[in-house]
């Protein structure tokens, strides 16, 4: 046995008195953590409960217009062909609104279920965002917002991504503009494709979002100030959706805003055309030798 | 390796096979749990990346907690009994050389599965986790067995 001097002795005590603190701090931390995602998650259930209500009337609402008014058109023989136009474009503008509703829920409810699958194709990404505002038109014509595109020349752009999956992304920017956007003003849409990555920024000229809400925006079921804008409109799945499914695409969301300065969300998608991506491929393992060690 | 159709389970997804088929897919700090169901010769597979939802995001199979109790739920939905079902752990590799982080997610993820299972009473049998590999694994859910190679 070896004896040790005076210093060494002192020195191990000091060593084992920092680890043990730095040890308590480290508990301390995780403590806190835990508080935190208490918190949070007495919060989401608070959360979940309103989601019930506004699901409900995001459904129930436009599903009551289009009962009334084609109800309205099929009973009134002698409308005027101007009168049927205007009832047929409000039919065609709520079920627009279901659609997308409908669309946002169960694409959720499949994210959660865990059944959800990348399919990436070649496609126009300027024919997909043109074909969105058209569909949306309407509901910018209502508010007097016009549509104003940056980067969209020439007018076409194909790259290789899940079409259907950054169709519900750019309509739930989109469709978040318009509602917030002042009456009267513009969404700007702006692409850029650089170095295998696209851009979209999407902006209104709303009321902004404090930086103090800009994680939580993306959190589930939340919606930051709903009375700005259409009371009613949306259920606070938009967001967190438009992040998964950019995650999953290997893309990225950035949101620049101020308090009355409007907002741009900003989502970048890697072009996957030059890509070969073997990952997410399915392999039948044929090439593969197993010995017995690799086997369980 | 036979005539089984394959799919591959991305992360955050999970799948619950009716007929029989090769379930694969490829981990690093991710776990994939195969569960097996050996009186149906029936199998699922999840493939999560993180142990605990926080209540941020939404609530996916992202997150073990959730990824879990789902595949657990789908097999028993899927007509299969607790008793009859065996689970084997893979991935939850320590891929940074950081080996002074606290929170090693790899091991966390682990940790997770083994209380889980263990928690619904469900046999585990020897699976291959840790390390600092990655790891491809093939699940065929007729036999139960699972094939592995590091990367």
């Amino acid at each position: 046995m070896t004896s040790l001097t005076d210093r060494q002795l002192i020195d191990e005590l000091q060593r084992r008195i920092d680890q043990r603190s730095q040890a308590y701090e480290e508990l301390e931390q995780l403590n806190r953590t835990l508080r935190q995602v208490n918190r949070k998650l007495i919060e989401a259930e608070r959360l979940k409960t309103n989601f019930l209500s506004n699901a409900r009337n995001e459904i129930i609402n436009p599903l009551t217009a289009i009962l009334s008014l084609s109800e309205s058109l099929s009973a009134n023989e002698n409308l005027p062909a101007e009168e049927i136009r205007r009832r047929a474009a409000l039919i065609y503008q709520e079920a627009v609104h279901l659609d997308f509703q409908w669309h946002n829920i169960f694409a959720s409810a499949e994210i959660e279920a865990g059944d959800v699958a990348i399919e990436f194709y070649d496609f126009d990404i300027m024919q997909a965002v043109k074909d969105i505002t058209a569909k949306f038109k309407k509901i910018a014509a209502d508010r007097n917002v016009r549509f104003v595109y940056d980067g969209f020349s020439p007018d076409k752009l194909i790259i290789r991504s899940d079409p259907q999956k950054l169709q519900l992304i750019l309509e739930n920017l989109i469709m978040n503009a318009v509602q917030y956007t002042y009456h009267g003003t513009e969404v700007n849409i702006a692409l850029t494709h650089k170095e295998e990555m696209v851009s979209i920024a999407v902006t209104d000229h709303g009321s902004g979002i404090d930086s103090a809400d800009h994680e939580r925006i993306f959190d589930r079921f939340s919606r930051i100030n709903p009375a700005v804008a259409t009371p009613g409109q949306g259920h606070g799945l938009g967001l967190p959706l438009t992040k998964y499914y950019l995650e999953l695409l290997g893309g990225e969301i950035k949101l620049h805003s101020q308090r009355d300065h409007g907002s741009t969300f900003i989502i970048r998608i890697p072009d996957r055309t030059h890509t070969t991506d073997s990952s997410g491929s399915a392999t039948h393992g044929e090439d593969f030798l197993f010995d017995q060690s690799e086997l369980f | 390796m036979n005539n089984l159709q394959a799919k591959y389970i991305y992360s955050s997804a999970l799948f619950v096979a009716q007929q029989p088929i090769i379930l694969n897919t490829i981990l690093g700090s991710c776990v994939a749990v195969c569960l097996w169901d050996r009186a149906k010769n029936t199998g699922g597979m999840n493939h999560y990346m993180l142990p605990l939802w926080n209540g941020v995001g939404l609530a996916s199979p992202k997150y073990g907690n959730i990824a879990n109790d789902l595949l657990v739920k789908k097999m028993l939905n899927n007509g299969s009994k607790t008793e009859n079902l065996i689970a084997k752990f893979f991935g939850g590799a320590r891929i940074l050389d950081d080996t002074a982080r606290v929170f090693d997610i790899g091991q966390h993820n682990v940790e997770l599965a083994f209380d889980i299972y263990a928690d619904y009473g469900i046999e585990i049998a020897k699976g291959s986790t840790g390390g600092t590999r990655g790891r491809k694994i093939f699940f065929n859910t007729q036999t139960g067995e699972v094939m592995q190679k590091y990367l």
